[in-house]
């Protein structure tokens, strides 16, 4: 599916707004739906696991270069980023205020659209990492930032399978997060100093 | 240890974050002169930021309004670091963004309180 030439989606922020909204729409009725089939957490999990893989498949498939173009698009990792920003504040929000149990952060971390969120987060960040290569000394800040969310986002997914295998997960991806941003933020500068210098 | 450990890195995170809007509020009268050192210290806030979700405990989703408030507040400067390096947006609108991100930084602090 290409996009207009003069205005192409993946530099399009409204656009990409409207389309991820689309997205979290679809799996919170999704989980809705199985959720009145009365399926428990885990299945819902293994269901959102299968559906993801088929729709991933499928983008894989039929639109390839455009979606590479939109998953390493800077402008749409800042949409994701406030979608999900506003995500965390409505969970805040409505856990202060005493809202709708479903909105409240504990129950809204554990939904399948927030879960789907982080799946496209992650996904953007691995076809990042792909476009990025080869990896040397100095750019492994950068795959080791661009890493971490898909190990989060696997963590807290296999946490309801396997509790301990799923927190150091968890775990390890936070730990990659911290040491990429250092790497990135202070290392790799000082290594092109050195470079520079000799 | 992580329960002092953690407090303290978000409020270090955000020390930094604050001398970033303070320089990005003087950077959109002398922007060549001011940008580079927003940038700098955004970063140095997003890492003792990142730091503090570590030392919280991401083994578990947040549960505690202070630690989603940190979360809130990465996410928050995730998106001003990535503004930075969007072409368009280099400049005064990520030094906008940053501002903004700031605002909203404290404006959640506050009202959790």
């Amino acid at each position: 599916m290409p996009a207009p030439a003069g205005n192409p989606f993946h530099e399009h922020i409204p656009r990409q707004a409207l389309a991820l909204a689309g997205w979290v729409g679809f799996w919170a009725g999704l989980e809705a739906l199985l959720r009145a089939q009365g399926l428990e957490e885990r299945r819902q999990c293994l269901v959102f696991l299968a559906a993801l893989a088929a729709a991933g498949l499928a983008a894989l498939l039929t639109a390839r270069p455009w979606l590479f173009r939109l998953f390493t698009s800077v402008r749409f990792a800042v949409t994701q980023g406030v979608f999900l920003g506003a995500a965390v504040a409505l969970g805040m929000a409505a856990t202060r205020a005493g809202g709708p149990e479903a909105l409240r952060a504990e129950a809204l971390f554990r939904s399948l659209w927030f879960c789907a969120l982080l799946a496209v987060l992650a996904g953007s960040m691995l076809a990042v990492t792909w476009k990025r290569r080869p990896y040397n000394l100095a750019r492994t800040g950068f795959l080791l930032v661009h890493v971490a969310p898909s190990l989060i986002l696997l963590g807290g997914l296999c946490r309801r399978f396997a509790p301990a295998a799923g927190a150091w997960l968890v775990q390890a991806g936070c730990a990659c997060l911290v040491i990429g941003c250092a790497w990135m933020f202070y290392l790799k500068p000082w290594l092109k100093r050195r470079e520079s210098g000799s | 240890m992580t329960g002092d450990l953690q407090p303290a890195l978000q409020a270090a995170g955000f020390a930094c974050v604050t001398v970033a809007a303070v320089l990005g509020a003087l950077a959109l009268r002398r922007p060549a002169r001011e940008q580079p050192q927003v940038l700098r210290w955004t970063r140095a806030g997003f890492l003792l930021l990142s730091g503090a979700l570590v030392a919280g405990g991401m083994a578990s989703w947040p549960r505690q309004p202070g630690q989603q408030w940190g979360l809130l507040c990465w996410l928050i400067f995730f998106v001003v670091l990535h503004v930075h390096r969007v072409p368009g947006f280099k400049g005064r609108t990520a030094v906008l963004a940053g501002l903004a991100g700031w605002a909203l930084a404290a404006g959640a602090y506050l009202g959790l309180r």
